[in-house]
């Protein structure tokens, strides 16, 4: 049981291992499948937890563990994910919902005055803005991977130029509110002879950027359900 | 950039990347746009070759032979000639069109600055018309060209020199 609020510590690497070796005992393939769930799923959900059922970031940390470890290794969750991966960050979201507010009776129940003081807030704020707090978060991670995965690439096959337009025109100026650098600056930078160069190089960065964030998004909800996968981030990146 | 804006910021990028609604990328500044088109200006003809062959559908060697014929090494040495190649015009005005519909190669309000900007050329200072545009049309436009804020001052100025004549 939770003994109360702790000095708040990030997931400890033993205990993201032993995670895994509890999982490794029943199936090697089922074991890669939840830490890639994991990884992928947790800011979103610790996103969720502090911002949306206002939790401290430890307390947030204590109860995603539990998480972790009560229903996503133990139970039927991830069995449902495979029969409909697509919807799977709904269902976790909920279930994670569905245990914290069970996990803060049981504290309360416990009358842990150090619990108590914990909770800054437990007030539901309301289905829609808590999923969005969780999957714009997870979005993040999934553009995240899809930018450093176009990085590498980019250095790899020596189109430096591809990655660093994107990063200077677009990437930067859109993930860190930073001004664009100006078209006379990007001439002199890459080089560029003609106009045309730069509307190419611009053109070749938004293919390269749309394969490596289908080839992410792929990777967390798999191939059959990418197109609807997509579709439903499009409306959420242009609502 | 506000704590939601941060929060949001990917989406915000997905939505300058992946929306087929928009260019997809951080729109032109009115400085980017006066940049491109003097680098537009002053870019070198030989190298836009196979584009405006492309463009124009004419053989690569042909446009070579126009260009060279008109003297000019740049667009902006073609669009300020005392006498201009009409051939080589219409080459430049085909090329401008094409962005004007889908930005393939200039942004769009670029293009349609030098879209008008050949063909009032061609209708002061040569005797073979490049468009079907009626004068009065091409200086209307033209006029409304005038009116962009990130328009060069050589631009503007060689712009109002041809609509007073």
């Amino acid at each position: 049981m939770h003994q109360g609020p702790k000095k708040h510590t990030p997931f400890p690497d033993t205990r993201w291992s032993l995670v895994g070796r509890s999982a490794a005992a029943d199936d090697e393939v089922r074991r890669e499948a939840i830490a890639d769930l994991v990884d992928a799923y947790l800011p979103g959900l610790r996103a969720f937890l502090i911002k949306s059922r206002r939790l401290q970031a430890d307390l947030a940390d204590d109860v995603l563990q539990d998480f972790v470890a009560d229903r996503i290794l133990t139970s039927q969750l991830t069995r449902h994910a495979d029969a409909s991966r697509g919807k799977f960050r709904s269902l976790i979201v909920k279930a994670l919902n569905n245990f914290t507010s069970t996990k803060l009776a049981q504290w309360r129940t416990a009358n842990s005055r150090a619990a108590e003081a914990a909770l800054v807030a437990v007030e539901f704020m309301g289905e829609e803005s808590s999923v969005d707090h969780f999957e714009t978060e997870w979005l993040n991670c999934i553009v995240q991977r899809a930018l450093e995965s176009m990085r590498h690439d980019c250095r790899e096959r020596g189109r430096d130029d591809i990655w660093d337009i994107l990063e200077l025109r677009v990437a930067a100026p859109n993930l860190e509110g930073a001004e664009p650098v100006e078209y006379d600056e990007l001439v002199r930078r890459l080089k560029l002879d003609t106009p045309r160069q730069a509307i190419n190089l611009l053109g070749a960065a938004k293919k390269a950027f749309t394969r490596h964030f289908r080839k992410a998004v792929a990777e967390q909800v798999g191939d059959e359900n990418v197109d609807a996968e997509l579709a439903d981030l499009m409306r959420m990146a242009t609502r | 950039m506000k704590p939601r804006d941060q929060e949001r910021r990917s989406t915000k990028l997905l939505g300058a990347l992946l929306d087929p609604t928009q260019n997809g990328f951080h729109p032109w500044s009115a400085a980017d746009l006066t940049g491109i088109l003097r680098h537009f200006l002053s870019a070198p003809l030989g190298p836009e070759t196979d584009r405006l062959a492309e463009l124009s559908c004419m053989q690569a060697d042909q446009v070579c032979a126009i260009i060279k014929q008109s003297g000019a090494t740049t667009f902006q040495g073609l669009l300020g000639a005392g006498t201009p190649s009409s051939e080589a015009l219409h080459l430049t005005k085909n090329y401008a069109k094409a962005s004007i519909g889908s930005e393939a190669d200039l942004p769009r309000d670029v293009a349609r600055v030098v879209y008008l900007w050949t063909i009032l050329k061609a209708q002061v200072d040569t005797d073979a018309p490049i468009s079907s545009l009626s004068r009065q049309d091409v200086i209307l436009e033209a006029r409304r060209c005038l009116t962009s804020q990130w328009l060069p001052r050589e631009a503007v100025e060689a712009l109002r020199s041809l609509l007073e004549r």
